[in-house]
């Protein structure tokens, strides 16, 4: 197996095992069951762990799988942010579903790329645009103030 | 950039869902008491 293959699968592998941790974890705290914004975490859990390996693990799904993965951390970090401020501090959380993006783009990146050492070529404007990380910061800004705006707006 | 224009009605469409469920999201997670 070729040393890239597997890096691929052990990165594939540590995405699906960050994603049941969270998922596990807003089972117990917030079930679905119970409260009726549980299914955020469930669907989003449940897409991490059974449909973005398949989608990152295929060439022609990768950019679907890496912007399902990023918008999907997007939400996580603004709606744990949300719960932060309004309940109780769970940034240990967030720095985790902040480590899965970064798992998703590592594999996006290992397979975007033929060559992993050449040097970055994107400069300017050019790094906020997708698929260069600047795209998601300005999108998680972005998204912020979009939900910031539903939340005090629509009352 | 021929992909992006290719993509163009898919980008607005995306982004106007985008938007709504966002916003939608905001209005609907009110977590304090629970």
């Amino acid at each position: 197996m070729p040393i890239r293959l597997s890096i691929k699968a052990q990165l594939i592998l540590a995405l699906v095992l960050l994603s049941a941790g969270g998922f596990m974890m807003h089972s117990s705290f917030h079930n679905p069951s119970k409260v009726p914004w549980g299914y955020v975490p469930y669907i989003s859990g449940l897409l991490s762990m059974v449909a973005l390996p398949a989608l990152y693990y295929f060439r022609r799904t990768l950019h679907l799988a890496n912007i399902l993965n990023g918008f999907t951390c997007i939400i996580g970090v603004i709606t744990m942010m949300h719960f932060s401020l309004a309940m109780r501090p769970i940034y240990p959380d967030i720095l985790i579903v902040i480590a899965k993006f970064y798992v998703g783009l590592a594999i996006f990146e290992l397979q975007l790329f033929p060559n992993i050492d050449a040097p970055r070529m994107v400069k300017g404007w050019a790094l906020i645009r997708y698929p260069n990380t600047g795209f998601w910061y300005v999108h998680l800004f972005a998204l912020a103030a979009v939900y910031a705006a539903g939340h005090f707006l629509w009352r | 950039m021929n992909e992006i224009k290719f993509l163009k009605p898919l980008w607005w469409a995306l982004h106007i869902a985008a938007i709504a469920g966002v916003f939608w999201l905001g209005h609907f997670l009110h977590f304090a008491g629970k």
